[in-house]
């Protein structure tokens, strides 16, 4: 059993902290959502308390990011 | 089959709208345009796009993907969102946060459309599931539908949305015919949140 906290909860997201790493949990947003947890750095984090937008940005990168 | 069933089920929502009083002739009978599917034999709802154009607006990176009213006619883009006027919902998971949507916004169908596909469905969850064109196990147990009376931020997607999936395309309709729009992320106290199949939970 791996022991995680959540850190942030804004903005329709949630920052996790587990295994010493940072996770985003978020609604996919489709007609038919689930849910939805990437690995983020530490860098990524700190952003997506700032802003809705900043927020949008981080995951949006990361879904650039996988194609 | 599927897809005819989801035709069916618009032509229903369309009818229900009409029976509202709503003045607007359907964006889908006046202005979206019946084509062949990717299923042979089959036709599905598409927004009057070329093929040339949705296949460049798909091509373009989410993020940079244009404002759907620089391809899409003032008329049309009003007209389609009057499907949304009796409300508009989704479904999902249990949600963690008291926020629905992710940032930027979420999908959802006509209100109306899922009463139906819901009453079509007769309270089977894997019959729902072919409705709404997923595969067989995706909708958990105890998922829920979010339903929102006032549709804030109403919008044609523009494919830049965190929700928007490979198989998005320019328009608002889903792959499968659906009517689809984007609304602002929903605060607590602006929906309602019920859960689908009671029976299944217990």
């Amino acid at each position: 059993m791996t022991a995680e906290s959540i850190v942030f909860s804004n903005f329709g997201v949630e920052l996790i902290r587990r295994d010493g790493g940072y996770f985003l949990r978020y609604d996919s947003g489709e007609i038919v959502g689930k849910m939805v947890e990437v690995q983020i750095s530490e860098q990524e984090a700190n952003r997506v308390k700032l802003s809705e937008r900043d927020a949008y940005e981080v995951i949006l990168a990361h879904q650039r990011a996988r194609g | 089959m599927r897809t005819t069933r989801l035709l069916a089920a618009s032509v229903s929502l369309l009818l229900l709208l009409g029976a509202l009083g709503h003045a607007a002739d359907s964006a889908i009978s006046t202005h979206s345009t019946e084509s062949a599917g990717a299923i042979p034999g089959v036709s599905q709802k598409r927004a009057p796009i070329n093929d040339e154009t949705r296949e460049r607006i798909r091509a373009q990176p989410k993020g940079t993907r244009p404002d759907p009213s620089t391809y899409l006619t003032k008329t049309y883009i009003e007209q389609h969102l009057t499907q949304f006027e009796g409300g508009c919902a989704r479904v999902m998971p249990p949600p963690t946060t008291e926020i629905i949507g992710p940032p930027g916004g979420t999908f959802i169908m006509p209100r109306l459309l899922l009463d139906e596909l819901l009453a079509n469905s007769g309270g089977n969850l894997r019959k729902l599931e072919d409705e709404l064109g997923l595969k067989p196990g995706t909708l958990p147990d105890d998922c829920v539908r979010i339903d929102i009376p006032s549709c804030p931020g109403l919008r044609v997607p523009s494919g830049n949305e965190v929700g928007a999936n490979s198989d998005w395309l320019p328009g608002g309709f889903t792959a499968g015919g659906i009517p689809e729009a984007v609304v602002d992320q929903v605060r607590p106290g602006s929906y309602t949140l019920s859960i689908l199949f009671p029976a299944r939970t217990q």
